[in-house]
């Protein structure tokens, strides 16, 4: 969480009213604070979509041209500058069968630890494994 | 994600027929390093576009 985003797979993103911009350093670091951290403690996990587009003729400012067929082996060069569409937040709850199995090595003297890629999550007492804002 | 597709009144059949599964021109499977998956399809025209989904900390992150 705390390393979030020194630079982007993103390049762009659908701003306000669909108007395409450019994904700045700034920008996501907005987007982590007021969109994505606020979700991820109120225990949803963010899951993000995006595209980008290689064409043969004439590329828009989001899009590549090619001349020759992309070279699809080289994934990191084509997963990137990619144009940001929506973020949404899920619920991902624990699996039911993981208390019992944390029982059962407790049981065992296996020491376990769950982490939780957010430092203001913390297990919510009742509900199905769900976790709820609050510091540690 | 399928359940959203729903809520916005249209059908995944629907959109799955038209871009069945052999028509993937590439498809980079989910793996837990990048906690992302991508599928490159055609396009209409001409060109390819590549989708991108997964844990919006590597899709924002490089």
């Amino acid at each position: 969480m705390v390393s979030f985003h020194l630079c982007s797979r993103c390049a762009f993103i659908y701003g306000v009213d669909g108007k395409l911009e450019k994904f700045t350093r700034e920008h996501q670091e907005r987007l982590v604070r007021e969109v994505i951290e606020p979700m991820a403690c109120d225990g949803l996990r963010t899951i993000a979509v995006a595209y980008r587009d290689f064409v043969p003729g004439k590329a828009e400012i989001n899009q590549v041209h090619y001349d020759n067929e992309p070279n699809w082996d080289d994934e990191d060069s084509i997963i990137n500058n990619l144009t940001c569409m929506l973020i949404v937040g899920i619920e991902d709850p624990v699996r039911p069968e993981v208390p019992s199995s944390l029982l059962r090595y407790f049981f065992l003297n296996i020491n376990s630890r769950i982490y939780i890629n957010c430092r203001c999550l913390k297990p919510f007492g009742s509900a199905n494994g769900r976790v709820s804002q609050s510091a540690w | 994600m399928l359940g959203f597709v729903l809520e916005l009144k249209k059908s995944y059949q629907a959109i799955r027929d038209e871009q069945p599964e052999e028509s993937f021109h590439r498809v980079y499977t989910f793996n837990s390093v990048r906690k992302s998956m991508s599928t490159v399809v055609a396009r209409e025209g001409g060109g390819y576009r590549v989708f991108t989904k997964g844990a919006s900390e590597m899709v924002l992150k490089k």
